[in-house]
Parts: C-alpha cells; sequence; structure tokens
C-alpha cells in the first residue's frame, strides 16, 4: 500500500534520465546519459535531434537506473515523470515510456513540472534542510525566483522576461569562441581575474524580483564586435569575468532581496548554473553575513536529472495527486 | 498468441487486439484535433478492457507500425511498445508501416503501391507485390518527389497490369495518379484506405511466429529522412568533389 520507491523519468531537454527514489528523499540510483557530444556541432541543442537519441537511450537508461537501485518493476511502487516545461518531442519520449509501464505494471503515474523538480534536488541532498525557504533556480533554460513556504507549494516571484540566465552565458561563451555549453568555460576562464575590466549593465538592479538577460548579451554581442571592427585585442578571460559577474550580480541581490522579504532563513539555489563556482562563492559569503544557510545540489543533482522529478513526484503521490493515461508534454507548463 | 498491434504513423492511429487469427478488437481514430500522445494509452486500455484482457497478465507480443510518417507519431508509438515489452517481458516486432498497407491492400494480382503524404508533394512510398498475403518489395521505402514516384511506378507495373494505391499519399493527389494511369489506377473502397492496426498486430505476429523479434532497446522508427539542422549542416560542409 505503500507509495515509498518511485522511479523518476526526465527527458526535457538533451539529458535522457531514470531514478529510484526511496521515500522522496534518499536516492538509490540516478542514471544520466548526456547527448551533449552530439548537439556540439550544432552550437546548441537541435530538438529533432534530441528526440531521436531519447528514443534510442531511453530503456537502456530504465533498465540501468532499476539494476542500480538493486529492484526490478515489480518493486516499484509508482513512476513519475517531466510532464514539462520543456522540449515537446523530448518530453513525449519520457512520457511515452512512463505511461507504459504505469499501465502494464498497474502502477499509479504522477506528471511533473521540470522546474519544481529542481527545487527538489535540494531535499535530495540535504536530509536535514526544511521549507520555509527561497529557491533561485537558473539553468539554460530557466531563472526563476520562488518562495517556498511548506512542501509541495510554491510561490513564483519573478522570472525572467527574455533570456534565462545559462542562455545568455552560453550566447556569450559562443561569440568568444568557448564552444558548448559555455556557462562552465566561462566559470574556468573567468577564476582569479578581475572583473571590473570591463564594465556592463546590471538589468532592473532595483526593481522587484524580475530578471532580464537579453539586453546585457546584446551589450557584450556589441562590445565585441566593436572591439574586433576596430583590431582591439580583447582579453577573453577578463572579458568573461566581467560579464558573468554582471549576470552573478543580478541574480545574488535578487535572491537575497527575496530571503530578506519574506523572512526566512535558508536560500537554496539549483539548475545547471547552481554550478556556477563565482555564484555560489558570492551566495555563500553576502547569504551569511545577511544571516542565511546557503544550499546547493552537488553536481550530479545541479544539471538535469531524474532522481528530483522521482522526489517532487512522491510529495506530489502523498497528497493524493495522479496523472491519467491521457497525460501529454506540456512545452510551457507553468507552476501551480 | 495474444498479440497487441499499435499504430502512430500519421493522423490515423489506434490499437488492434490479434488472438491467433481472429481479430478481437481494433480501435481506430482518424483525427487531426487530438494527440496521438493523448488517445493511445486510453484506446490500449479501453480495448483491452472491452476484450477481457487483463493488462497485468500481459501478453505474448507487441507489433508497433515503425513508419515512414510523423516523426511525433512515430516516437509515441515505438516509445509505447518497447516499454510494453520491457514492463511485460514480451517481445516486440516492428513493421514497416508501408508493408503493413500493401497487406491490408490484400491484392495478389497487382502492384500495391502504399502511399503517405509528405507534403510539399512528396511522398513516402513504397511498392510490393503480394506472395500469398506476404508482401514482398519491388522497391524499399522511400521518400519522393510525387512525379519521380509515379515514373517510377509506371516502370514497374509493365503491360496492362493493375496498380492499386493506398493511403492518405495516394488520396491526397488521387486526381493526378488517376490522370496518369487512367483506370489501371484503383484504390479500396472508402474505410480501407488508411491504415488499420490490425493490420499491423497481424504482420507483426507473423514475424513474430518467424522469429523475427527486434531488440526492444535498439528499436527506432523509420524516419526516411535526416532532421532539418544535419540536412542543413551536411551541405554547408558536403566535401566538393
Ligand atoms: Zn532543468
Amino acid at each position: 500500500m505503500g507509495l515509498d520507491l518511485i522511479l523518476g523519468i526526465e527527458t526535457s531537454c538533451d539529458e535522457t534520465a531514470a531514478a529510484v527514489v526511496e521515500g522522496g528523499r534518499r536516492i538509490r540510483s540516478n542514471v544520466i546519459a548526456s547527448q551533449m557530444e552530439l548537439h556540439q556541432r550544432f552550437g546548441g541543442v537541435v530538438p529533432e535531434i534530441a528526440s531521436r537519441r531519447h528514443v534510442e537511450l531511453i530503456l537502456p537508461v530504465i533498465d540501468q537506473a532499476l539494476r542500480q537501485a538493486g529492484v526490478t518493476l515489480a518493486d516499484v511502487d509508482a513512476v513519475a515523470v517531466t510532464q514539462g516545461p520543456g522540449l515537446v518531442g523530448s518530453l513525449l519520449v519520457g512520457i511515452s515510456a512512463a505511461k507504459a509501464l504505469a499501465f502494464a505494471r498497474r502502477l499509479p503515474l504522477i506528471g511533473v513540472n521540470h522546474i519544481e523538480g529542481h527545487i527538489y534536488a535540494n531535499f535530495l541532498a540535504h536530509p536535514e534542510l526544511e521549507p520555509p525557504l527561497v529557491c533561485l533556480t537558473v539553468s539554460g533554460g530557466h531563472t526563476v525566483l520562488f518562495y517556498v513556504p511548506r512542501f509541495g507549494e510554491y510561490e513564483v516571484l519573478g522570472t525572467t522576461r527574455d533570456d534565462a540566465a545559462g542562455e545568455a552565458l552560453d550566447k556569450v561563451a559562443r561569440i568568444l569562441g568557448l564552444g558548448y555549453p559555455g556557462g562552465p568555460a566561462i566559470d574556468r576562464l573567468a577564476r582569479g581575474r578581475d572583473p571590473r575590466k570591463v564594465d556592463f549593465p546590471r538589468a532592473m538592479l532595483d526593481e522587484g524580483y524580475e530578471f532580464s538577460f537579453s539586453g546585457l548579451k546584446t551589450a557584450a554581442v556589441q562590445r565585441l564586435e566593436r572591439a574586433r571592427r576596430q583590431g582591439e585585442d580583447v582579453d577573453v578571460a577578463d572579458f568573461a569575468a566581467a560579464f558573468q559577474e554582471a549576470v552573478v550580480d543580478v541574480l545574488v541581490t535578487k535572491a537575497l532581496r527575496a530571503a530578506r522579504d519574506k523572512g526566512v532563513r535558508r536560500l537554496i539555489i539549483s539548475g545547471g548554473v547552481a554550478a556556477n563556482s563565482r555564484l555560489r562563492e558570492r551566495l555563500l559569503v553576502e547569504g551569511r553575513a545577511a544571516g542565511l544557510e546557503v544550499y546547493w545540489p552537488p553536481l550530479e543533482l545541479c544539471t538535469d536529472n531524474a532522481a528530483m522529478i522521482a522526489a517532487a513526484g512522491y510529495f506530489r503521490l502523498q497528497a493524493g495527486e495522479r496523472s491519467p493515461l491521457s497525460l501529454n508534454a506540456e512545452p510551457n507548463l507553468r507552476l501551480r | 498468441m495474444r498479440v497487441i498491434g499499435l499504430d502512430t504513423s500519421t493522423a490515423t492511429g489506434g490499437v488492434a487486439l490479434l488472438e491467433g487469427d481472429r481479430l478481437v478488437g481494433e480501435y481506430t481514430l482518424n483525427l487531426q484535433r487530438t494527440t496521438h500522445a493523448e488517445r493511445l494509452m486510453p484506446a490500449l486500455e479501453r480495448v483491452m478492457l472491452d476484450a477481457g484482457w487483463d493488462p497485468a497478465g500481459g501478453v505474448d507480443g507487441i507489433a508497433v507500425a515503425l513508419g515512414p510518417g510523423s516523426f511525433t507519431g512515430l516516437r509515441i508509438g515505438v516509445v509505447t511498445a518497447k516499454a510494453l515489452s520491457y514492463a511485460w517481458g514480451v517481445p516486440v516486432a516492428g513493421v514497416p508501416t508501408l508493408e503493413a498497407m500493401a497487406y491490408q491492400a490484400g491484392d495478389a494480382g497487382a502492384v500495391i503501391c502504399p502511399a503517405i503524404d509528405a507534403r510539399h508533394e512528396h511522398v513516402f512510398c513504397a511498392a510490393y507485390r503480394l506472395e500469398g498475403d506476404n508482401p514482398v518489395p519491388l522497391v524499399g521505402a522511400q521518400l519522393r518527389a510525387l512525379q519521380e514516384w509515379l515514373d517510377e511506378v509506371e516502370n514497374l507495373a509493365t503491360g496492362h497490369e493493375r496498380i492499386i494505391f493506398i493511403g492518405d499519399g495516394a488520396d491526397v493527389h488521387w486526381e493526378t495518379v488517376l490522370q496518369r494511369f487512367g483506370p489501371r489506377a484503383q484504390r479500396p473502397p472508402v474505410g480501407l484506405r488508411t491504415l488499420r492496426s490490425g493490420a499491423v498486430a497481424a504482420l507483426g505476429a507473423l514475424r513474430l511466429r518467424q522469429g523475427r523479434r527486434d531488440d526492444p532497446a535498439s528499436l527506432v522508427p523509420l524516419y526516411l529522412r535526416e532532421s532539418e539542422a544535419e540536412r542543413k549542416w551536411a551541405a554547408k560542409h558536403r566535401s566538393p568533389s
């Protein structure tokens, strides 16, 4: 009768992932097959290619997750799957697999919001962590500030009006010739550099919790083009450091403001950009100064993974929620 | 032997239950209004329930239409077949969609030309003759410009041989086909012109009986077309030769 052991499936972008999570908190397995190399020559994720690769990987990844957990489908109590947001073709691969498994084994099925999943990465990594808290989710696809008063409840404080933070980092990395994905490359190059050598705008720093990164991105592109036209030497590392600092500045300022306004003592970050060392460093130092405990997940839980989907699904299942077999992908799914 | 047939190749799609040589149940929808993602699993549940097949009991095999067709639709069918095969521990057989259409046309004395509309005056097409019930390919599945395809059919169908066209690729261009071939060109009656999942189940069952099972992990749709990104990339990086 328990709903303890959850099989999670995540295929919203370019990682095929499956995981087994016990009690919403304990990771029994967490398998991620990245397609990064497949998309590298195109300079970004190609949806049709990603969907095709998911079809090839989905069953081996699910099988490996069950094996590593030392269980079979017969031991699993429910299936959780990412419903959106994400690439519709990619999402449909995971959803089709999840529905067929749930139907064939007579298991409860739950569709999970991918961004909600990112919040749960921290609950998996830190067993003592409890709401209330503020969560900053930043990746190539999203930039969201949440207030989480208790498990299963969210208030979206602000999102980005245009580009996601990770998207801006990737774009600038590309024009700097740093390849794809560019976020980690910028992070590496910027270490130990003086971020004040180049001056970038900070968008909407004083206004609420909304973000905007497209203006910053455009400023970087124009500055680089002008320098190249005029034959100036651009120090790529200084340029990267300054750009990263502009992004991090906005993220840190708004996250700390949200924590202060909501009166919470815990601030968590999640998503691929949560792996950024400069963001972590500044949040840790400035968060502590503001009396906050700051948490982030380990690298394998920062990037897209299925353990976070299983964990988020667990809490929804406990609340009695179920998804029907007509469950469809929702590429623009919003949090509720 | 109980076999489930799944088809999600085109706007038409559905599921069929086959027990031995008996078609026990079939559920087909031909709609643009809903997607295969929304309707495939509810249809399977409905038809199994109505037929008294207990999902917990499983079946003996899964047959799935591999394509060509809509990329997204094909993936839904193929992934569903993979996961059912894995969950029930039963074999899966992928059935080329055009071959199933030729099987359904069932005319032993003619050249059978199934075609799926690929838009922009192109069709996914092939040509078969039947040996017994079994479609034997004369031309394998391919993506062709309509006029090129009709030229090829003209070369295939010698003398006054009848040509049976089946599928929405023929329906969309029926006037053109008639102009080219006159009364030699025929098609099945209304109601049998688009693929029925019963035909997929029957061909799949045949394959399974012959031991031609597919590896569920590596089974992929028959796309017959690269992604646009790959086509563009290849065009840009073509080596001068
Ligand atoms: Zn994500």
